[in-house]
């Protein structure tokens, strides 16, 4: 190799130092532009797209307009979102551990409580009999608080009689105003066959449902 | 205000905004100027810089989720 021409190794350090000014002169352009508010930077706009579109939706309005709570308004928030992706499995486990790192089992089953149109449906159910709107937030904040005692998320493979044992001690010992049994799937008809046995059971209680195709919300409310 | 995505920006590009900023980062973690990790207050987790967001109200780095974005918005309103 001549003398006069640049060795490999002097090029790719010279190609290296290029890429790193060009870096440093984008970065300081960019940082600029950040600190004097014309610019955030993001990572992909799906996230925070999807974020802001929720925040919009006539589902948050209501919820937004009952719940307070700043833990408990991020959880809601956090159900629509579980709702939307259901049908990508890889974003929906690792919200489901970001929010179950952060918040627990109980923030897990407030965000599917959620998912699941249970918050909605109780609100709908509710709105008529309550006077002020500060009794709805009480009354809905006291319900996600006590999410594992006031709702019941039967799995599939939880048996009829033990789990109509677990709701008739919990309806003879708490007394709540409202507890709620929601199963999908094989657990609906689990779910069913309870309401069925409660209500003849609790004369002091009153059943209502939603259900779908695949899932069944049953309000069990304390008669006044 | 624009939202500059950095995804397919090359690392270089990442830490030297981080280094403007007073950051670092030891190739998978953002570290702040004391060289201790930079944790996501909204997921009690360190800041990948493959999956950073970085926004106002006193610079503040984030995850980029769903969970930590919301939480933003909570506290500082849709300024974006």
């Amino acid at each position: 190799m001549s003398d006069d021409l640049p060795s490999n190794s002097d090029v790719l350090a010279g190609i290296t130092k290029g890429l790193l000014e060009h870096a440093e002169k984008k970065a300081l352009d960019w940082v600029d532009r950040f600190r004097n508010h014309e610019i955030v930077f993001i990572e992909d706009s799906d996230t925070i797209d999807r974020v802001k579109k929720q925040r919009k939706s006539p589902e948050w309005k209501i919820l937004s307009e009952v719940i307070k709570d700043k833990k408990l308004r991020l959880l809601a928030q956090m159900g629509l979102t579980l709702r939307e992706l259901e049908n990508d499995q890889e974003k929906t486990q690792s919200l489901r551990k970001k929010i179950h790192h952060k918040y627990g089992r109980d923030g897990l089953h407030i965000a599917e409580a959620v998912q699941n149109n249970i918050i909605s449906n109780f609100i709908g159910l509710e709105s008529p009999n309550i006077g002020e709107p500060i009794d709805l937030t009480n009354r809905l904040e006291k319900l996600l608080n006590n999410v594992e005692k006031n709702i019941v998320f039967i799995g599939p493979e939880d048996k009829e009689d033990v789990l109509f044992r677990r709701v008739s001690i919990r309806l003879d010992a708490d007394v709540p105003d409202t507890l709620i049994l929601f199963g999908a799937y094989k657990a609906k008809r689990t779910a069913i066959s309870v309401r069925g046995k409660i209500e003849k059971a609790f004369p002091s209680y009153s059943t209502s449902s939603y259900e779908t195709k695949i899932k069944i919300i049953i309000f069990i409310n304390r008669l006044n | 205000m624009e939202m500059l995505s950095l995804k397919n920006e090359p690392i270089e590009v990442k830490v030297a905004i981080l280094k403007k900023m007073g950051y670092s980062s030891d190739g998978t973690f953002i570290l702040d100027s004391k060289g201790n990790l930079v944790i996501d207050p909204y997921i009690d987790e360190a800041v990948r810089i493959d999956n950073m967001v970085i926004l106002h109200g006193s610079e503040i780095i984030l995850d980029s989720n769903p969970l930590s974005l919301a939480g933003y918005f909570e506290d500082h309103g849709e300024v974006f």
